[in-house]
């Protein structure tokens, strides 16, 4: 039993009776979880469970070149192989008083895809950053033959920084999933970034799901970039709580070879003065497909709260599907909101100005889709996250590729944005 | 190096707008091809380059003899043809330097970064471009002038045999002409560019020295001569032409 009072069958039994869950249209439409599919992943018993040595194994040949240290590496079935870091503690769920945790969001009784993630949780971390202090914190989730399902509760102390570099990659032969819920409490005068990199191979299934509140004056950055995994469903919702408090989601999406992904992301400016902004970017190519709704609420007695949607997309063949809904729910007059859609094939006098300059049509098209994420990617505060970003897309330009191991490389990577000098500030570095 | 067109016909939705246009141009010749707006001179240089959309009906376009009306784009600019857009379109994110290096390695090999880098910041300030216009997106944020002598910078770097500058001077204001058409001189001379220069006004041609100017109207070449042409356009406009 889990700290919900659930068990994975009652658990199931729940999410299999939402609404949506029972509506042929929306099965159609959007990604239907198949809660039976992964229960079958979760209980079916692997001939091989990943081991730590073959986790760290795994973890160091991630990168062909170059390499990322991490503070934490979370394996299949959620269990931490290098427990110690500063700040975090990890606990077995069964130990888990909910009530007592100041940063839990997720209720069992309002969001029934939270208590089936949790259903499968084995291990619970927690990382607290104290007051006043910055801390900078990389976290790989990393599952080879067993599935991977856990949960991060995030919290920090008033004037706190904290630096947050999520890695998410898996190496399985067979069907797995990568299920991983976020709570997140950012104090008051608090400033934390997370930077997440989505690089699972194509038998993995991922969930996503994040709620987190901001505090007054608080700072709150997420870039997500989804770029693995056969089909991904994100949850999220970023609540600025707080008197002036600041959320900017910037999510980016790059999908091709049949993937599938359903994004919702809720923000809501619960507190006067706030600012929320969530911009989404979609790629798409190949038969992939996704649904990307952003939805902005800003609740009467938000006076001068700002709010900004913006979701675009670029498709980049005709067997690719993009549905985008930005929508926004307004109860108080005084405030500034917008939000706006953009998607469209991939522009046809852009790929002849490059051509008749000399490139050739895939190389005029890789251009063009780097410059649709560069400021995206560029706004991610990792230079990993920023190399990895880029590498990534020109991976999947370059044989559609995703998964696996990844060549970090610099070579016409948008590095030293901030610090270059002369004609080469804000631009493109060479070797 | 020899661009020949020869009688070419190119409809637009069923309309021919280039109808029968013959010209020939040799590396290191300078061309003028000028005419009122809706002339066909814009059609026919995207045509030449390969532009997708704009299908010829008939006639040929030849590069030392062969044909290239098969060749896509990019061909076309590897066999030495260069154009330089009168709306150079903006490419968001893609910056100029990177955009540069990659068109450079394209029509060249053996490229040296830094040697590139170094043109690039010479043909800069030749051109009178503003420090940071290069650090920027390709186009993006430009002004008028600034996409133009950013076209021109193009020409410069990758240093065609042949190269059609639709309307190099328009959106410039007067000093600017000056400085684009000296720079164009310049290129043209020093990596033996043949020309071929699309305009209206005369300004341009104030500070270059065309061998031969084109008048079109209506989609043909309706008069071919010297620089006696562009006198009597000054004094009579373009309906002096089209009347005949």
């Amino acid at each position: 039993m889990n700290p919900y009072g659930l068990f994975a069958d009652d658990a199931i039994q729940r999410y299999r009776e939402l609404p949506e869950e029972q509506n042929e249209l929306y099965k159609k439409e959007f990604i239907s979880l198949s809660p039976d599919h992964l229960l079958e992943i979760y209980q079916g018993k692997t001939a091989a469970p990943d081991t730590p040595a073959g986790l760290y194994a795994a973890a160091k040949s991630l990168f062909i070149k170059g390499e990322i240290r991490f503070d934490i590496i979370i394996g299949g079935s959620g269990h931490v192989i290098n427990p110690g870091a500063k700040y975090v503690t990890v606990l077995p769920v069964s130990d888990i008083k909910i009530d007592a945790l100041d940063a839990k969001l997720y209720r069992s009784s309002d969001d029934k895809l939270a208590a089936l993630v949790h259903a499968f949780t084995n291990e619970f971390i927690f990382i607290d950053v104290p007051k006043g202090i910055k801390a900078k914190l990389n976290l790989l989730f990393l599952n080879i033959t067993t599935p991977l399902a856990t949960q991060v509760m995030i919290n920090t102390g008033e004037g706190s920084e904290l630096d947050i570099l999520e890695w998410y990659a898996s190496f399985s032969k067979t069907d797995s999933a990568s299920c991983v819920m976020h709570e997140g409490k950012v104090g008051a005068y608090s400033n934390v970034v997370v930077d997440a990199v989505h690089n699972e191979d194509r038998n993995t299934v991922v969930v996503g799901l994040s709620k987190y509140n901001v505090g007054n004056n608080g700072d709150l950055k997420l870039n997500y970039f989804y770029n693995g995994g056969m089909s991904s469903k994100a949850k999220n919702k970023f609540c600025a709580v707080g008197h002036e408090g600041s959320i900017r989601v910037n999510e980016l999406l790059f999908g091709s070879a049949k993937q599938r992904f359903d994004m919702t992301s809720n923000i809501e400016n619960s507190a006067p003065s706030t600012t929320a902004e969530l911009r989404s970017r979609a790629v798409l190519m190949d038969e992939s497909r996704c649904i990307m709704k952003g939805f902005a609420k800003i609740p009467f007695g938000s006076k001068n709260a700002r709010s900004f949607v913006h979701e675009s997309g670029m498709l980049l063949d005709k067997t690719a599907y993009l549905n985008s809904m930005p929508a926004m729910s307004i109860d108080e007059n005084e405030v500034k909101a917008t939000h706006a859609s953009a998607t469209g094939p991939i522009d046809s006098d852009l790929i002849f100005y490059l051509m008749s300059k000399g490139l050739d049509e895939h190389v005029a098209k890789k251009l063009i889709v780097e410059g649709f994420f560069s400021s995206s990617i560029g706004s991610f505060k990792d230079i990993n996250a920023k190399l990895a970003g880029a590498s990534l897309v020109a991976e999947k330009m370059e044989n559609g590729n995703f998964g696996g191991q990844l060549k970090l490389s610099t070579e016409n990577i948008w590095v030293g944005r901030e610090n270059e000098e002369g004609i080469f500030k804000g631009h493109y570095k060479y070797r | 190096m020899i661009l020949e067109v020869k009688d070419l016909h190119v409809p637009i939705d069923g309309k021919e707008i280039v109808g029968g246009v013959n010209l020939k141009v040799n590396q290191g010749e300078v061309h003028v091809i000028m005419g009122h707006n809706g002339s066909g001179k814009t059609t026919l240089a995207k045509t030449i380059m390969g532009y997708p959309k704009l299908k010829p009906t008939a006639g040929d376009i030849l590069v030392d003899g062969q044909s290239i009306l098969a060749l896509t784009p990019d061909k076309r600019a590897k066999l030495g043809l260069f154009l330089g857009f009168q709306n150079p379109v903006e490419v968001e994110g893609v910056g100029f330097i990177n955009f540069l290096h990659s068109a450079k390695e394209a029509v060249s090999t053996n490229v040296n970064t830094k040697e590139l880098m170094a043109d690039i910041r010479a043909d800069a300030v030749g051109l009178k471009m503003v420090d940071n216009l290069i650090g920027r997106s390709l186009n993006q944020g430009f002004s008028g002038g600034e996409k133009k002598k950013a076209e021109v910078l193009q020409m410069g770097v990758l240093r065609p045999k042949i190269a059609i500058l639709d309307e190099p001077d328009s959106g410039l204001d007067i000093d600017a002409v000056k400085v684009v058409a000296e720079n164009i001189n310049a290129f043209s001379k020093k990596y033996n560019i043949g020309l071929v220069i699309i305009t209206h006004y005369s300004r341009i041609l104030n500070y270059m020295d065309p061998q031969f100017v084109h008048v079109m109207a209506n989609g043909k070449i309706v008069a071919e001569g010297g620089k006696e042409i562009i006198e009597k356009l000054e004094k009579e406009g373009y309906e002096s032409f089209t009347k005949q």
